[in-house]
């Protein structure tokens, strides 16, 4: 208990130190103008947090969020002094407009590359400094829209100090929910997203829903940020709102560093601290942002927050934890699913990569899949998981029809597989991938996470324990801690394995999990995988390691060039002159035999 | 109706332009070069201003801008691109510094040059005055235009099935494999950038006549580009031609009903709508799945 509270205090007690000293600032500096700027240091943070989110996270790159800003500032402009709203509401329908605006620009975004969405942002950010001069009966033009009218709370107007508190206060607020976000399944997910697609489809992400969620959140709190940003002003003019403007969100964020929680802090606080930028070098700040951005990306890619990780390692090197406790423990049992693969057949252009394949796997039976390169093992699994489509001919997990479900409910309902090479997330330790095992089946909502209520935290712990319990399992339990990047080729094949076990798989599918083993990994693999079957899992393992699968499978079947060559057990297959033919050659049989 | 045709077939020869420079260097790489609008404004540029109107100097200052921004081109790929992709690999470090070269060049030449558009003419002998032709009028230089398009279109579609050609193709799909067949991704990249860079020099060059040489043709044509390659297809060129028409023919029909601002608001809107329908744009592939 002690050591998880100190683990636990830390961090708190930093975050309510942070806190307090913010909120302390205005009441130390006394200047009105310093108040004013720390307001706005405070709605760039508030907006550059959103953009970290997107960019920084889940790698999607917006060059247009000083344009969710400018619609956001419009939008509370407009509503206060040319409808009279009240400021609250305004300043929901700002973060509403800017959020559904989020959403115009993702639903076609989503399934495109990233640099598309980039462009996408880019050409929003051009259509909407034009539309902000030429529906003028809306924007009032040039002339900007004036007199926006504070916040008031209680009867009492915030201004000055109020302000800052109010702006501060909420970028506080967003940035707890942010760090709730980022610490459970929805954080793994978007580094997933950036690193590893196939990865997230596997655990039954359904990525498009996520990176949707992610625009949303992102923009509305630009537009939140630019309704901040109207009233601390007072006026806004179009003027304000240059391409300059995303730029300096996109500088801001790398700066600090991207995909780092504390990076729009940092980045904001270091601008905050070179105000003169802003105003003497007027004439040269774009140029300065893009040298600033250029140097960054290619000397210092990790930003401030980087380089302060580096020199807290440096300073504080942790004595890695090791659990002793490497003595393998039971799974819960689960039921096995029935696989029926009826005639599939699949052709890529000219290739016939399956023809005619039928076969069926028991429940709780492993099923060794071996054949030459190429023969069509590896199409053998995708169409199984639902990676490719068959061209014709039935799959039936169970009762469920692979053909009529996508890859996603497959993987929700316990199909899981391994990667020919393992696919992990890099920059999460390996406990925290495997927890992403259990994506699907977690149920603290997204509410209960952001507010880090109760439940969500007790899931969040359980979550722990059970990946801990299954890394025991397959004799990881003391790297749980190392990152993806320090852990040798063996550990990441098992902690792979240990990701699909979290979804309680009734049929997994390990593609080549031998290759690149030790001998004694090996043996660990060996005897993992039987503890598996013997938990009730139907096992399909595709491999070329001959002396395994004959260990481990009472039957296997042989393709060749996408048929069936032979199947049935090992020392019958393996006689079989056919057989035999395919892996060494006729030739060099026939030299045997002489 | 002749005059619109007329129009909107001028322009989409300029944006079709602009799509294959951009096509040439997202080949190899799979890069979409943010700084390509400013090479093209670069090369508009220094053409309007080092030609005075004779024809050997005309020629003799369009070879120059070509060449240096064939220079300014591999100086990106070896400052802002090379780097990033040898580290991050796979990731999208390269939008960020592409578009940070993109500011770079742009506000050095807005300082050098200033906002002020600039004339650039039309290549000798080549005029920019319409003749009538009966149902429509059209300038020698926007027949000479088109000509010229479609010739550039069918020498490139021809270079990609010639042996180097098919090298970019193996780059692009994996650039570890392509050098266990001896060819060097980097050499083949950075040539890339100096090709892709000389063409935008050329749509720059010939769209000046038109569009004027000024430092805001960049990014203008930048994003017309992209609409472009979005419609078409990335790294189609012949899909390029096709998308160019379409959106050039929407401004030509819409120029007259609809202010600037509300037009880019237009076409933006149906580019979304199309890729919404169709993510890998009307003549592009859906991408193999990668397991």
């Amino acid at each position: 208990m002690s050591e998880r509270s100190s683990r636990l205090l830390g961090p708190r007690l930093a975050i309510v130190v942070a806190g307090l000293t913010l909120a302390a600032l205005p009441l130390v500096v006394r200047s009105d103008y310093v108040t004013f700027l720390l307001t706005q240091a405070a709605v760039l943070y508030l907006v550059a947090l959103g953009l970290n989110v997107l960019t920084g996270y889940a790698g999607i790159t917006s060059i247009g969020h000083g344009a969710l800003v400018t619609i956001g500032a419009y939008a509370l402009g407009i509503a206060t002094v040319d409808h009279g709203w009240p400021f609250w509401g305004a300043m929901a329908t700002s973060a509403i407009v800017a959020g559904l605006c989020g959403l115009a620009l993702a639903l076609p975004a989503f399934r495109l590359s990233t640099w598309y969405f980039a462009l996408i942002t880019l050409g929003f950010g051009s259509v909407v400094s034009g539309l902000i001069t030429e529906l003028d009966w809306l924007t009032h033009g040039f002339s900007g829209v004036v007199a926006i009218p504070k916040p008031s709370l209680f009867g009492m107007t915030l201004q000055g100090r109020g302000l800052f508190w109010l702006v501060a206060g909420t970028g506080f607020a967003a940035f707890l929910v942010t760090r709730n976000l980022i610490a459970s399944r929805f954080g793994r997910t978007l580094l997933a997203i950036k690193e590893s697609p196939l990865t997230a489809t596997s655990v039954g992400v359904r990525i498009g829903a996520v990176k949707i969620g992610t625009f949303i959140y992102s923009a509305a709190l630009a537009g939140v940020g630019g309704a901040f940003y109207a009233t601390n002003q007072g006026v806004i003019t179009p003027d304000d709102f240059t391409i300059h403007f995303s730029i300096f969100f996109l500088l801001v964020i790398v700066l600090g560093g991207l995909g780092s929680l504390h990076g729009p802090l940092l980045g904001t606080a270091a601008f905050f601290l070179l105000p003169y930028l802003m105003t003497s070098l007027h004439e040269w700040r774009l140029l300065i942002y893009a040298v600033g951005l250029l140097v960054l990306m290619i000397v210092f890619p990790q930003g401030l927050a980087g380089l302060l990780a580096l020199l807290a390692r440096r300073f504080n090197r942790k004595a890695t934890r090791i659990c002793l406790a490497a003595s393998r423990t039971e799974i819960p049992s689960v039921e096995g699913a029935r696989l029926v693969m009826a005639a599939v057949s699949k052709r890529f252009g000219g290739v016939e990569a399956l023809a005619d394949v039928s076969l069926t796997v028991e429940p709780g039976a492993i099923r060794g899949i071996v054949g030459p390169n190429g023969s069509g093992k590896t199409t053998l699994l995708n169409v199984v998981s639902g990676y490719h489509k068959p061209d014709s001919g039935r799959i039936c997990i169970d009762s469920t029809a692979v053909e009529s479900v996508s890859t996603v409910t497959l993987a929700r309902q316990g199909v899981r597989r391994t990667f020919q090479t393992p696919k992990l997330i890099p920059h999460l330790s390996i406990i925290e991938n495997v927890m992403f095992g259990a994506y699907s089946v977690e149920q603290a909502s997204l509410v209960a996470i952001a507010l880090g209520l109760p439940s969500a935290r007790r899931e969040a712990r359980a979550r722990r324990a059970e990946a801990m319990q299954l890394l025991r399992f397959v004799g990881l339990a003391a790297h749980a801690e190392t990152s993806v990047g320090e852990a040798t080729h063996g550990q990441q094949r098992l902690a792979e394995i240990a990701r699909a076990l979290v979804g309680r798989p009734r049929l997994l599918l390990l593609d080549e999990p031998a290759a690149g083993l030790s001998l004694t990994e090996l043996d660990g693999l060996k005897s993992v995988v039987r503890a598996i079957a013997a938990s009730g899992t139907t096992i399909m393992i595709v491999e070329h390691h001959l002396e395994l699968i004959a260990d481990l499978c009472a039957l296997i079947t042989v393709v060749d060039r996408g048929r069936v060559l032979k199947a049935g057990p090992p020392s019958a297959v393996f006689a079989d002159p056919e057989v035999l033919a395919t892996y060494m050659g006729r030739r060099a049989i026939a030299r045997q035999n002489d | 109706m002749g005059e619109i045709i007329v129009q909107g077939v001028t322009m989409a020869a300029i944006y079709a332009l602009v799509a294959v420079s951009l096509n040439i260097i997202y080949r190899p790489t799979n890069i979409f070069n943010f700084a390509q609008g400013d090479l093209l404004m670069v090369g508009a540029l220094l053409a309007a201003v080092l030609s005075r109107g004779y024809a050997v100097q005309w020629y003799a200052a369009a070879a120059f801008a070509v060449g240096a921004v064939a220079l300014l081109a591999v100086i990106i790929d070896i400052v802002a691109v090379a780097p990033v992709i040898a580290r991050h690999g796979e990731g999208a470090g390269w939008i960020i510094s592409t578009l940070a070269a993109s500011i770079i060049i742009h506000e050095i030449a807005d300082k050098l040059a200033g906002p002020d558009p600039r004339v650039l003419s039309a290549p000798p002998p080549l005029q920019t005055t319409p003749t009538d032709f009966g149902a429509f009028s059209a300038s020698s230089f926007q027949l000479g235009l088109v000509v010229f398009v479609c010739g550039l279109v069918a020498a490139t579609e021809m270079f990609y099935r010639t042996r180097p050609g098919r090298a970019v193709h193996a780059i692009a799909e994996d650039r570890e494999a392509s050098l266990l067949r001896g060819i060097n991704p980097r050499r083949v990249t950075r040539l890339s950038f100096a090709v892709g860079g000389a063409v935008a020099a050329v749509a720059g060059i010939l769209a000046a006549p038109i569009l004027f040489a000024s430092t805001s043709l960049g990014w203008l044509l930048l994003l017309k580009g992209f609409l472009i390659v979005a419609v078409g297809g990335i790294g189609s060129n012949g899909g390029a031609i096709l998308a160019a028409l379409i959106v050039a023919m929407i401004e030509a029909v819409t120029a007259r009903t609809l202010t600037p601002g509300l037009q880019e608001a237009a076409s933006f809107a149906v580019v979304l709508a199309i890729l919404l329908v169709r993510p890998q744009g009307i003549f592009g592939s859906a991408a193999g799945r990668a397991v």
